[in-house]
């Protein structure tokens, strides 16, 4: 399901480089940062400010409804941390929380290569992936199980 | 930006919240798209989490305006932008490092006047009623006030 709204978060910088965002929310149907409407609210809010807007960016969601499952590690501080390598040999790390515990080796702790759902999972990340720069990743390296601690109130 | 950031939001079995960040091309704008999706049914088949919100987050790094000098032109002064919708909901927006001379002589008051604010069609009023909404989409139907704020300094601990 589609949001209502798109959010629009405008970056601000003032004069000692310190930063500022500004959210605004614009037509669900605009998908693209460089959208004339986007540009008009950043031109009207820049002629107000001494700051520099030098970025924008959109938050474009869909939501899905169902059911956490409840396996062994079924909470978001137990979390599998894959590893790959970019075409320029630079590794980059996925994060994905509450793994099914049958994605692991008998030590629970090492990501079974040969599971058929981390093979999915892979192919999938290789297939239609980049790093932040827009290089592609290649080659999945391997994975293991980590937790992080709960945050103190 | 050379990539476009996609993140699937899991929610746990505590209803606690976790993001997997993933970058894909930059021509991907729709997070409910062939390859979001793709990642997200591989995703679930290794996670008991429930992936509930695919989110896709383009960029622009084309600037607008210009940092300058001169009365109030540091982040912590703000100008505070308030408008209503049509259930009378107030819809605020905090502009960093205001021009002084959007001000009346208080110094502390918006002149709705200024030309910047009240130019029809494309002043900051008339764009905002335009082109900006609510949160669940609603239309801004007034421009109620403007004022400036600073931001509160922090307590020592």
């Amino acid at each position: 399901m589609a949001a209502a709204a798109t959010k629009a978060t405008l970056t601000w910088k003032d004069r000692l480089g310190k930063i500022a965002r500004v959210a605004v929310y614009i037509l669900s149907t605009i998908t693209n940062p460089n959208d004339a409407v986007v540009n008009a609210v950043r031109t009207v809010l820049a002629a107000i400010s001494k700051a520099l807007n030098p970025e924008a960016s959109l938050a474009i969601t869909t939501s899905f409804t169902g059911t956490a499952g409840t396996g062994s590690y079924s909470n978001i501080e137990d979390r599998v941390l894959m590893r790959f390598k970019d075409a320029n040999g630079k590794p980059h790390t996925f994060r994905i929380p509450c793994p099914k515990s049958t994605i692991f080796t008998s030590d629970k702790e090492t990501v079974d290569v040969a599971n058929s759902a981390v093979i999915a999972w892979k192919n999938a990340v290789i297939a239609n992936c980049l790093t932040k720069a827009g290089v592609a990743i290649t080659t999945f390296l391997g994975g293991r199980r980590s937790r992080k601690k709960a945050q103190k109130k | 930006m050379a990539s476009t950031a996609f993140q699937i939001h899991t929610i746990d079995e505590n209803n606690k919240h976790a993001n997997t960040d993933y970058y894909v091309a930059t021509s991907e704008v729709d997070p409910g798209g062939t390859i979001e999706l793709a990642l997200r049914t591989a995703q679930a088949g290794i996670s008991d989490g429930l992936l509930a919100i695919n989110e896709l987050i383009p960029f622009s790094t084309t600037s607008f305006g210009s940092s300058g000098t001169g009365p109030y032109d540091s982040i912590t002064d703000k100008v505070v932008l308030e408008f209503s919708d049509a259930s009378g909901n107030l819809h605020h927006y905090e502009v960093p490092a205001p021009l002084d001379t959007i001000f009346l002589s208080d110094g502390k008051t918006v002149d709705r006047t200024n030309s910047l604010f009240a130019a029809s069609g494309t002043g900051l009023i008339d764009t905002f009623l335009a082109n900006v909404k609510g949160t669940n989409g609603e239309a801004l139907t007034a421009f109620i006030r403007g004022y400036r704020d600073r931001a509160r300094k922090r307590k020592n601990p």
